[in-house]
């Protein structure tokens, strides 16, 4: 049970200072545009936040790129929208915090290699929604979100989408629980990085084979028996080694249900 | 609630973390987007305000000058200039004026156009909408005929339904009819037979009677005196005078000589009610002479086959008669109206024999083709094939129903058949080849020609050869020689190679006669079963009638 709410709400207040830049190459009118700060929530995804500034930055473009699609770069790598952006920020800037946030942003030379394309906000919702179904087979067979009704997943996304604490938590909170007479979950829903971007996903259980609870060392032994003085951050945290991964997962996962973890 | 010390840690990271990122910022930010909000707002306001600026300045700089002298001259250039730009503006709207009416007049000419077509489509329309009322009068008419016509239809069926009813009615009528008239032929038959029958009988007795009386006068004689044996030998020649009256019934003299055919006469035989005669030939007909009124005279000539005709046969009424022809078919004519009324065809040979099979509506024929094959005229098909394994040289059917068949072949074999099964009952195997067969009328005797040059009389009740008939100059004249009974089956006769008819008693076995007119050897002879009339027929043209008419 995810019941350490002053947990869940120091993670849930993160908020990030970002300052948007629009590309040089892209300036069309003589006067140079102001930068555009916001603070932005670590939880939510950039397509989510991004309006206002997209609305300040047409302005200063070519008419004919107006209706293209808008990216974003942090020192030459493009951003993955269907990342939080506090998992990004760790991801890129976790070993040399730099607040605020520089950020360029594009309008022209979508990179299709690199990026999924996000023409709305209903792809955000159908991205977000899968990844909590998967999250959800993994921890208990998808049993829970098949049994919730469209509303509910309706309040969960609007929850995340207007930062709204209690609507998310009231439904996210039944995603938490663990079913059936063990405790926990079936699997832990757990995405590693590495510094370089590449992610791996294990399956990986929150007991070890004699029944005991696994903590987060126990669990890089396993999936990293060669290295040593691995550490873990989340959340812009270095998670404590003898944390219980079914703590962990119940109380620092991202809304979609996810442990992203970045490795160093 | 759990915890312990990394708990503490990730609580305190998390509200560094917060305290650092969130809280150093956050008033920062919002000031900051709050003096960018006023940025944006002021610069709309300043906007707005250099424009009505603007706008003032200009009416402002108007109204300043109104006030003196030189300002009204400049008004006047001003005015002058307004007024220019006004005359200039009216020479376009001219211009333009002038454009539009040459686009009305153009207008104008496209709409006459128009109502012009117009008017010769609404004329097309209302020819169309006569056309269309026309035909739909017309279908109207149609439809009426068609019921009419569907009515009658109706009606005509309905009537050839009960026509086709009471054809069937009458058909049957018909049918029951024939076979009451059949039974009643047959009744007459066999009443004629009993009279024939008793007249012998009667012949006999005063034939006995006779003889009776002529031995009591030659004992008289005999007792009377020696000296008077001359009278004896007269009294002789009354026994052979009365003898031969006694045989009333042999013929001994051609009483007509006709030429029947172009070429040679294969088959002769006696209409079983009619004095008349049918004869077929190798010139491809079958001709039906008439003897009733002591001279001949041809009644009718049949015609339709292809080839010569190997045999001919009445049915018992004497309504039909069926030829064998050799173009491998068989045919029934009508003898009243001497129309071709069946054509078999099936057999693949020569078909050497044809016969009705107890009633007129069936026949059974024997082929050279190997095969005995029975007609059912009413369908007009072959109901049933048997094969015999031997060329068929003639065939005879045993009893009214026809439920025997005896068929006499090449192989020297008589075979006899049961209608009702497939396979031959029994076989008599004679010394040559079975030229012809005749039944004797109460069915109990075969007679055979035989192509050893003897006469066969078989016993039909025990299948035996009971007499055999022959002379030293007799010799069988063809494959197709024809024998036959006489009325009452005493006598029979048959033709030979030296063109003579040869009459044997049945029961004595002695040779009667021999009636020598054809200069050509016999091919069939046929008795006439009341009369005693014996027709023959020859290799040459020729046919006689033997006997007295």
């Amino acid at each position: 049970m995810a019941n350490d709410r002053e947990v869940l709400r120091e993670i849930w207040d993160g908020k990030l200072p970002i300052c948007f830049q629009l590309a040089q190459e892209e300036i069309m009118e003589i006067q140079q545009p102001d930068a555009f700060y916001v603070m932005v929530p670590r939880l939510s995804y950039f397509p989510l936040v991004t309006d206002k500034m997209k609305r300040h930055f047409l302005r200063y473009i070519s008419q004919e790129n107006s209706d293209s699609e808008m990216w974003l770069d942090y020192n030459g790598q493009p951003l993955k929208w269907h990342y939080p952006i506090g998992f990004l920020y760790d991801l890129l800037c976790g070993n040399d915090p730099q607040l605020p946030w520089h950020l360029t942003v594009h309008f022209t030379k979508f990179p299709e290699d690199v990026l999924l394309h996000c023409n709305n906000k209903d792809v955000v919702e159908a991205h977000f929604m899968s990844t909590v179904k998967e999250a959800d087979v993994l921890k208990h067979r998808g049993q829970v979100m098949s049994t919730m009704q469209k509303k509910d997943h309706n309040q969960l996304w609007l929850g995340l989408q207007n930062d709204k604490f209690d609507q998310f938590w009231a439904i996210n909170r039944r995603l938490m629980e663990s079913h059936g007479d063990n405790e926990g979950f079936k699997h832990i829903p757990i995405k590693l990085y590495s510094d370089d971007g590449t992610c791996s996903q294990r399956l990986v259980s929150p007991k070890n084979n004699d029944g005991s609870r696994k903590t987060l060392q126990q669990m890089v032994a396993e999936l990293y028996p060669d290295k040593h003085d691995v550490q873990l951050r989340t959340h812009g945290v270095i998670i404590p080694s003898d944390t219980p991964l079914q703590w962990l997962s119940e109380h620092m996962s991202y809304p979609d249900n996810f442990l992203h973890l970045c490795v160093f | 609630m759990e915890g312990g010390d990394w708990r503490n840690r990730i609580i305190s990271q998390l509200q560094a973390r917060n305290k650092y990122e969130t809280a150093a910022f956050q008033d920062l930010i919002t000031f900051q987007s709050r003096l960018f909000d006023n940025v944006n707002t002021l610069k709309n306001e300043n906007l707005q305000l250099t424009l009505l600026n603007e706008r003032i300045r200009f009416t402002g700089t108007d109204s300043v000058l109104s006030g003196t002298g030189t300002a009204s001259n400049e008004r006047i250039q001003a005015l002058e200039q307004k007024i220019l730009i006004q005359q200039e503006e009216l020479t376009s709207m001219h211009r333009r004026r002038g454009e539009n009416a040459q686009q009305i007049m153009s207008l104008n000419e496209k709409v006459h156009d128009l109502e012009k077509q117009l008017q010769a489509k609404d004329i097309i329309i209302s020819e169309n909408t006569a056309v269309i009322a026309s035909l739909r009068a017309e279908i109207q008419m149609y439809e009426t005929n068609m019921t009419e016509l569907q009515g009658l239809n109706q009606v005509l069926r309905d009537e050839h339904q009960a026509l086709q009813i009471a054809f069937a009615a009458i058909e049957d009528k018909l049918r029951k009819a024939q076979d009451e008239n059949r039974s009643l032929v047959e009744r007459l038959i066999k009443y004629k037979a009993k009279d024939a029958d008793k007249m012998n009988e009667e012949n006999e007795h005063f034939i006995k009677k006779k003889t009776e009386k002529v031995r009591k006068e030659l004992e008289e004689a005999a007792r009377e005196s020696g000296s008077r044996s001359s009278g004896s030998g007269s009294s002789e020649d009354k026994i052979l005078d009365s003898i031969s009256q006694f045989y009333g019934t042999l013929p001994s003299k051609a009483a007509l000589r006709f030429d029947a055919h172009d070429g040679e006469v294969n088959a002769v035989k006696w209409s079983p009610t009619d004095r008349l005669v049918a004869t077929g030939g190798a010139d491809r007909k079958v001709k039906l002479w008439d003897v009733a009124k002591c001279v001949v005279e041809i009644k009718g000539t049949l015609v339709g086959s292809n080839a010569g005709v190997m045999s001919v046969d009445f049915d018992s009424t004497g309504a039909y008669i069926v030829g064998a022809s050799n173009d491998f078919a068989s045919r029934v004519w009508t003898v009243a109206d001497q129309r071709l009324r069946h054509t078999l065809t099936g057999h693949s040979g020569k078909v050497m024999a044809a016969k009705f099979l107890g009633e007129p509506t069936k026949v059974i024929t024997g082929s050279h083709d190997r095969t005995l094959k029975i007609w059912d005229l009413r369908s007009k098909m072959c109901t049933e094939t048997k094969f015999a394994g031997s060329s068929c040289n003639d065939l005879v059917t045993s009893d009214g129903a026809g439920s025997t068949i005896i068929s006499g072949h090449f192989d020297k074999r008589i075979r006899f058949w049961d209608i009702r099964t497939e396979m031959s009952a029994n076989d008599i195997m004679l010394q040559g080849k079975v030229t012809s067969l005749d039944l004797s009328r109460d069915n109990n005797y075969l007679l055979a020609c035989v192509r050893d040059d003897t006469i066969q009389l078989i016993d039909l009740r025990m299948n035996t050869i009971v007499r055999s008939f022959s002379h030293e100059s007799f010799k069988v004249g063809c494959d197709w020689s024809r024998a036959a009974f006489g009325p009452g089956g005493r006598l029979l006769s048959v033709g030979a190679a030296d063109g003579a008819a040869y009459v044997w008693n049945t029961h004595s076995g002695r040779l009667e006669t021999i009636l020598k007119d054809h200069t050509s050897a016999v091919t069939a002879v046929s008795w006439h079963p009341q009369s005693g009339l014996l027709a023959s027929v020859d290799r040459g043209k020729r046919a006689i009638i033997w006997g007295d008419l």
